[in-house]
């Protein structure tokens, strides 16, 4: 039985749909990524699982007790929001013990408790401090330990990471990923940081506009997306239209080895990443020519963008220092993944 | 350009809004001030010599001591019931969806649009002895109430006068607390209630604390409220202080009351203070 299952959850504001028919499934102990652009429901998904928004329609269970009714404070949830919203008048240690105040638990198992969370988050010292001052990657602690010190079924994460500077946000990356296997709590974080999903994740839900277009674990996602939505907003990605004939993917201006796709001969959509695609000075078997129109030198790598004898461009990622020039033609084979052949 | 006026400048900037307050509040207090200590004058508005005579005698007069907590009595008890009317009125404003909000607003703000006497008048005649209310009580068969010329008419009016200063400092207040402070709470598993008592609450006590020191200065401060619902019979400072400038023309005398009610309210609203700022210390 799935630990946290959404079952045709729909959301509308006022006749905008927020969310459309989202039905996912997640294991226990998953550390579960919803990923997708800003305003592309995420969010509210998020906070109908908490119970902050009501569902219009759909059901909503943690270990197959519908909760989709149960209002908030009854879910046993821990969330850290976007802005930690920590209480400004309570100190560090009067924030951490407020759920268990609430769940009317003993003071000495309280402060028990609360010293052994603010260990657990590195911040033994500051019990008598008050939110304004501590520093973000400090706050950012204490919201978790104030979500997970009363032991939640379910750990709830709003972007936590974007209000802070870009150094902080790849600490405070594996920091909440070890905290959560130590824990070993099913966790929901909402990113619209690719980088943050592909990270932490074991499973990512990508999202767009309202409705879920893949659930995978972070490496499939990026090698077999099951749209070009997903390819492009994960990394970089060529979409190349052509057909599928006996394995391999034709596209005009050459054939390809391919992955993915049935055998049909219908139109069909390819992705290949960037830096799948070799350039060589000199042709081989299963290579076909292309004119480079430009070069982005970035240091480490070199981003070209070429186009083949049929007029369609595609971006090529190569490592090292720049070796072709504009206007030069080249020779492009596929490596690595290859030709993906979108669903 | 530079980002920060100059101080020259901004001292210019703020020249006339300067010049206002040393017009019409410094320069009258200090007059008030040198007045209190004047000998009265039975030809002028004071005599030649110096004396403190003014304020012994009040400060030596039980009559004046008993007034004073009068006052702040009424002005207390107004702050009191402006909190309990008003607080729930505002957080309903603070956080209502935009369409009625805007009509409730006016309706708050609606009593400023007439002027204190009119509505001190339309009290009269609600609450006289053969006023609306009286009637409505005889008619149901329910003795009459003496509900003006006392304390009471007085209270009643000064909370319909003041009750908007209450409510917008509150409003205000609880519109700039982030409404996720009361979700986390929720989060953390107390109920609506708890989370008001808890969070909202608490957060919200500046704007209390704002609105509390408002009203009781209006109050405690009133004239016309007292003079017109009082009907004589409800003296407070205010009154006895125009009564000393108009009727009996002891000029040095009123000017002592003024600024010894002054005073008070400085030392009441410093009390006042105190347990509210202690209450709300983690609030930045």
């Amino acid at each position: 039985m799935a630990y946290l299952e959404l079952k045709g959850l729909v959301k509308d504001f006022g006749g905008v749909r927020a969310i459309d028919d989202v039905s996912i499934s997640i294991e226990e102990g998953t550390f579960a990524s919803f990923l997708g652009p800003s305003g592309c429901g995420k969010t509210t998904t998020l906070r109908c699982v908490a119970g902050l928004e009501t569902a219009t329609s759909g059901t909503i269970s943690f270990r197959g007790r519908d909760v989709t009714s149960l209002p908030v404070e009854r879910r046993n949830i821990g969330m850290v929001f976007q802005n930690y919203a920590l209480f400004p008048h309570m100190t560090v240690a009067e924030n951490v013990a407020f759920g268990m105040r609430m769940r009317g638990r003993a003071t000495s198992e309280i402060d028990r408790r609360v010293d052994h969370i603010l260990q657990l988050v590195q911040l033994p010292d500051h019990r008598r401090r008050y939110p304004r001052e501590l520093s973000g990657g400090q706050q950012q602690r204490v919201a978790l330990a104030r979500a997970l010190v009363f032991e939640p079924d379910i750990l709830l994460l709003d972007e936590p990471l974007a209000n802070l500077d870009a150094k902080l946000r790849v600490e405070m990356r594996s920091f909440i990923r070890s905290l959560q296997k130590e824990v070993g709590i099913t966790t929901i974080y909402v990113t619209h940081d690719q980088a943050e999903a592909m990270t932490m994740s074991d499973v990512v839900v990508v999202m767009f506009d309202g409705k879920v277009h893949q659930v995978d674990k972070p490496t499939a996602i990026y090698a077999d997306p099951r749209s070009a939505l997903v390819a492009q907003f994960i990394g970089a990605a060529n979409v190349v239209p052509g057909r599928l004939v006996d394995g391999a993917f034709e596209a005009g201006f050459g054939r390809i080895v391919a992955r993915g796709g049935t055998q049909r001969n219908d139109p069909v959509q390819a992705v290949i990443r960037p830096e799948d695609i070799v350039l060589s000075a000199e042709p081989s078997s299963s290579s076909f020519p292309v004119r480079i129109v430009d070069a982005e030198f970035l240091g480490n790598l070199v981003h070209y963008t070429v186009e083949t004898d049929t007029g369609v461009t595609l971006a090529v990622q190569a490592l090292g220092e720049q070796r072709y020039d504009i206007g030069r033609t080249v020779h492009v084979g596929v490596e690595g993944r290859g030709v993906w052949i979108l669903p | 350009m530079t980002a920060q006026p100059s101080s020259r400048w901004s001292l210019f900037l703020a020249a006339p809004s300067l010049g206002v307050v040393l017009i019409f509040v410094v320069l009258p207090y200090a007059n008030i001030l040198l007045m209190s200590v004047r000998e009265p004058s039975t030809t002028a508005v004071y005599g030649d010599g110096f004396t403190l005579d003014n304020y012994l005698k009040i400060l030596l007069d039980p009559f004046y001591l008993w007034l004073l907590w009068r006052t702040f009595k009424i002005a207390l008890v107004t702050v009191m019931a402006c909190i309990v009317l008003g607080y729930p009125v505002a957080l309903h404003l603070a956080r209502t969806p935009s369409r009625t909000r805007s009509m409730l607003y006016a309706l708050v703000l609606s009593p400023l649009l007439t002027g204190v006497v009119v509505r001190c008048f339309g009290w009269l005649v609600l609450l006289a002895n053969n006023g609306a209310v009286n009637m409505l009580l005889a008619d149901l068969g329910l003795p009459r109430l003496r509900l003006v010329y006392n304390e009471f008419g007085v209270i009643v009016a000064c909370v319909h006068v003041f009750l908007p200063m209450m409510i917008l400092p509150v409003m205000n207040t609880i519109q700039s607390i982030d409404p996720r402070y009361e979700e986390a709470a929720r989060t953390l598993g107390a109920t609506p209630r708890q989370a008001f008592l808890r969070v909202l609450l608490p957060l919200s006590l500046p704007g209390v604390q704002s609105g509390a020191v408002l009203v009781f200065v209006l109050t405690a401060s009133a004239y016309v409220i007292p003079a017109l619902l009082g009907g004589g019979r409800v003296q407070t400072m205010p009154t006895i202080v125009v009564e000393q400038l108009l009727g009996t023309l002891l000029w040095p005398s009123g000017a002592a009351i003024a600024i010894l009610l002054s005073i008070g309210i400085i030392v009441v609203l410093l009390l006042l203070l105190l347990p509210l700022r202690f209450a709300a210390r983690g609030v930045a």
